[in-house]
Formats: C-alpha cells, structure tokens, sequence
C-alpha cells in the first residue's frame, strides 16, 4: 500500500474524541479501541456494516453504555462524570423508537420532554410539529416506526443542542418525509451552531451535508477523515488488461476495491493518483479513465471486507 | 478547547414534578381499575349486610381486622408493574437519555410510584371506614375504633416495603414477573420443607425467625379495626404481632427494599439503548 487510510483528523478543535474505547458484550468486541474524533461544528458520518459497533459508540457518548476500558470526552467534558451536563447538550434519535411510556400521547412528551431541556425553543418546536405532521393527540404506544422517529427528530432538535446523535435518523420515513427531514436538518445545521454524528446506510442522501467520514468495522475505524480529503485520495481507476494480466503488487493494500468488466478491471484505491497510475502501467495495464468516487462508492470501498486481500 | 455555551440540566425540583405527573399518568389506569373493584366489593357487601346475608362474628356481621391489610400488598405490587410497565431495562433508553444522573433519575421515578402508591393506601383505608360505618348503621351495632397510631400507619408501611420489592425486578429486570414469582414461591418452600421433613433443628430456627422483626410477614397483621362493640371482636389473629415488632419488621425490610432499590437504580442494562 503506498499510504495508509488515515484514521486521526489533524488539527481540528474536536467536539467529541474517544481514547481506545473498548466495549465487549459477552463473547462479541462491539468496540474495539475506537478513537473517534469529531471536529466542533461538523456534519460527521458515520459508516459501518451491521454490528460494527456504530450505536455502541453513539450510546457510550450518553453514557447508556459504559466501556470496559478507554475513555470518551463530548465539549471536553467526561461522558461518566460529566453524564448529565452532556445529555443536557445532545439531541439524540436512537435507532430503536422506544419510550418506555406507551400510554402517553406525544403533545404529552413534548411537554414533558421540554421540561428537562431548559433551552427548549417552543416556536422551533411548532414548527417542526407541524412539518413532520405530528398528530399530537396519539399515543406512543400506538405509532408507527415512521411515526415515533418523526417524534424523536422533533425532540432532538426542538431543544437546539450543541451536539446532534442520529443513529440512523431517516430509517422507516416515507420518501416524501424522509425529503422534508432531510431539509429539516439541512436548514438546522445552518442556523443553529451544531456538531453531528450521523449513522446511517442511506449514504448518498445525506452527502452534501457531511464534512468528515469515519469507517466503523469490527469495533475500530478503518478510517477516519475529512470529505475533501476522501474525495481527493480516494479514486476510481478503470483500465484495459491483458489476457493473463498477473496484476501489480505494487498496490497491494491501496486496492479498496475491484470490480470486473469484459476486458477491463475497475479498481478504487487509497493515494496519490499520479503513482497508482504509474504503477498500474508498469503492469501493463492501459488505463481509460480514472474519476472521483461517490459516497456511497467510497462507503462500499472503505467496508470492503476483502479490502485488504484484493 | 471549546468556547461553545453549554445549556444546563434541570433542576431536581423539575424532575421530580415530571416524574410525579409522568406517574400519575402511568397508574391512571390501574388506580381506575382497583377504585372500581373497591367500589363494587363495597356496594356488595352493603347489599348482603342489608338482605341479611352477611356471616360473622357478630350481630353487625362485620369485623374490620388485620387481614385488610393484605390487598394492600398486591395493590403496591401493581403499582411496581404499572409504573414501567413496557420499559424494561433494555427498552430504557429515553428514560436514561435526559440530562439527569441515571440511578437518581430511576430512583425519583420509583419515589413518584410511591408517593402516588400512598395516596391510594389513603383512600382504600377511608374507603374501609366508610365500610365499616354504612355496615355498622345497617346492622345496627356500635361503631368504634380502638386502633392505635401503627395500626394506621401499618398499612403504609405494608405498602411501601412491597412496593421497594417489588419494585427491585421491575428496574433491574428484563422478566420481573418472573422473579415475582419465583422468590416469594422458593421462600415458601425453603420454610415448608422442614416442617414436612420434620427437622426439627430449623424448624425452631424457623419459628423464631418468622415470629420476631425479620419475619416477612410481620409488617402485614398489625391492623386491627375496633369499629364495632367489644363484644362482637373476633379472636385474635394467630399471626398478630406485638406493634413494636411490627413496627420493627417495616423498618428492617423497608430498608431492605431501600437497599436493593438503591442497587437496582445502578444495574446497567447490557443491551439498554
């Protein structure tokens, strides 16, 4: 590999950064020395399989979940003894839609909710009922998944937390809704000074809000860097090859990901542009093109689980 | 560093409100149920002491004793069953979201259950009285009540040690009922066995256990209504205990149920959101 995938972002005031995080339940390692770094101010995403451990990391920042070793900070303030000072500054959408209070309506919630946030903007908060639709006279027990997560989305904003957690934030929406929230968040992000930490599989929906990517597999980051520097190094490569062609083993550990068309073969690899071309000649290969990669083809690169053998 | 304007939790004063209202809201359903079933036993009763069918002890037919309070048991039983019910600890995740400490946070909630669990005892015992009182006028004996001041306060303290335990599988627990179940039932057989066996070594060990302040059961017979004429009172209760081991029974296993509340608050859900 000619550079490794970079997994600390340089420089950066961090809102949120965790130190060798590990957290085991039972026989599984949900995370695995998770050094996580997330810049004041920042749209981060976060990307990762099912079960690598995304939530996991998500919940240690709230304290839901205790590691069994390492430690997290949100705004420089420990996540265990500092537990509700954080929460008092977070707006979370868990993946899970529970309350734990079935019998009450959701005005009744909101009410409730609003209480323990003392910065709760009730104009906000009309607003966004009446942009998710939110029929306030229902019980919780008696909504929809889409439903309760349009709930969560109007508590976690309503309150304008310093930090937004969305684990999976537009899961069970309807395209029409799940368009609304994400011009929701889109207009959040620009009139209210928020950190984000976004989960989710649905990539390329929420690509032109994020600024930094961290790749979550097996409990640790895979990478972790800024969208500019991912675009930049992370290319895809499409060239002819002869009958036989043995490969180029120069690039052994910069191939994320190999895609085979007749007579061609498309590879997105990790460098400098310039010397994987070089080494993709040497080899023999006439190379066509070589063009930016999407987020979402960046995301099925970085998660690659063959990644390092290809 | 940051520079950002952190926002504040609330104060305990709020939380407490919320929870206070959050609990009210929780129970409504089974205090309408329990008031409702109080009401029909009471206008039953009414009507059988009215046609005369009433058996008893006396010509009023009616002895308000330490068995009233026995129901008080199960309604602090469900009160704990109410109060969270569908948010077990791994379903928990909005309760231990908001800005307040986790185990004060469930611990406020469990006081908002008590609380509201000690306004019920109020009204069933008010509701007794009445009782007793249409049924002494019906029949027409002498109402009267010679109860001390434990055996009014016996049936909060009967309330509020059930309601400790039982709250204890409800907060830590993802099957509650099923500890429910099976403590009171394996106390049941660890006291039967030597009696049936006729070890007699721990079955004197066992007498004087469940007779003294440690005995379970100690805090539920205390209660005893003088609501009609000396003369019609029933004999008392085999079970009857002095006040003053009564009142120590609900001291040592109130702060017992304290104890394993207080542990149970700090139990972390493996799985919780």
């Amino acid at each position: 590999m000619t550079q490794p995938l970079p997994t600390t972002l340089q420089g950066a005031n961090l809102a949120v950064s965790t130190r060798a995080l590990r957290k085991r339940f039972g026989t599984v390692n949900a995370l695995d020395g998770l050094d996580l770094q997330v810049p004041t101010g920042a749209v981060y995403l976060l990307i990762g399989p099912n079960g690598a451990g995304k939530s996991t990391a998500l919940r240690t920042l709230l304290d839901l979940v205790r590691a069994d070793a390492g430690s997290a900070s949100v705004f420089d303030l420990d996540t265990i003894k500092d537990g509700p000072r954080i929460r008092a500054n977070i707006g979370y959408v868990p993946e899970r839609t529970e309350w734990g209070y079935p019998w009450m309506r959701v005005g009744q919630l909101l009410l409730h909710h609003s209480a323990y946030f003392p910065s709760w903007d009730a104009a906000y908060a009309a607003r966004l009922i009446t942009l998710f639709e939110l029929q306030l006279d229902r019980k919780l027990g008696g909504l929809s998944k889409g439903q309760a997560r349009r709930v969560h989305l109007v508590v976690a904003l309503a309150h304008r937390p310093p930090l937004l957690l969305l684990d999976e934030p537009i899961d069970g929406l309807d395209p029409i809704i799940r368009d609304e929230t994400l011009s929701v968040l889109a207009e959040h992000f620009s009139d209210t000074p928020t950190t984000t930490i976004i989960s989710t599989h649905h990539v390329s929906e929420v690509e032109s809000m994020v600024d930094c990517v961290g790749a979550m597999r097996a409990g640790t980051l895979r990478a972790q860097l800024s969208l500019a520097d991912l675009r930049a190094g992370l290319r895809r490569y499409r060239a002819e090859v002869p009958d036989g062609w043995a490969g180029a083993p120069a690039l052994n550990g910069a191939v994320l990901r190999r895609a085979h068309a007749p007579r061609e073969i498309q590879w997105t690899a990790w460098g400098p542009e310039a010397e994987i071309s070089a080494h993709l000649t040497q080899a023999g290969a006439a190379i066509r093109d070589v063009a930016a990669v999407s987020l979402n083809d960046a995301t099925l690169a970085l998660l690659n689980p063959k990644a390092d053998q290809t | 560093m940051t520079t950002l304007a952190l926002h504040q939790p609330p104060t305990y004063g709020t939380v407490i409100q919320q929870q206070l209202r959050n609990a009210a809201g929780a129970l409504r359903g089974a205090a309408i149920g329990l008031f409702a079933a109080a009401l029909l036993f009471f206008i039953l009763l009414t009507l059988l002491q009215s046609s005369g069918q009433l058996q008893g002890p006396g010509p009023s037919g009616f002895n308000l004793n330490s068995y009233e309070t026995i129901p008080v048991w199960f309604v602090a039983l469900i009160a704990a069953g109410a109060l969270w019910q569908r948010d077990e600890p791994t379903r928990r995740g909005y309760h231990l979201a908001m800005p307040v400490n986790a185990a004060h946070h469930t611990a406020m909630r469990v006081g908002a259950g008590w609380a509201w669990l000690m306004v019920w005892v109020a009204v069933y015992l008010v509701l007794l009285c009445l009782l007793g009182l249409v049924l002494t006028l019906i029949g027409g004996g002498q109402f009267t009540s010679q109860m001390g001041w434990w055996g009014w306060l016996a049936p909060f303290a009967a309330a509020t040690m059930s309601y400790l335990l039982a709250s204890i599988p409800f907060v830590a627990s993802e099957k509650p009922l099923a500890w429910i179940v099976a403590v009171p039932g394996g106390f049941v057989a660890l006291i039967t066995l030597p009696y049936m066996f006729k070890a007699r070594a721990l079955t004197s060990v066992l007498d004087s256990l469940m007779a003294g302040p440690f005995s379970p059961q100690a805090p539920f017979f205390p209660m005893f209504f003088r609501m009609q004429s000396p003369a019609v009172m029933g004999p008392r209760h085999p079970l009857e205990l002095d006040w003053q081991t009564s009142v120590t029974a609900a001291v040592v296993w109130t702060i017992i149920g304290l104890v394993g509340v207080w542990l149970a608050t700090r139990h972390r859900a493996r799985g919780a959101q």
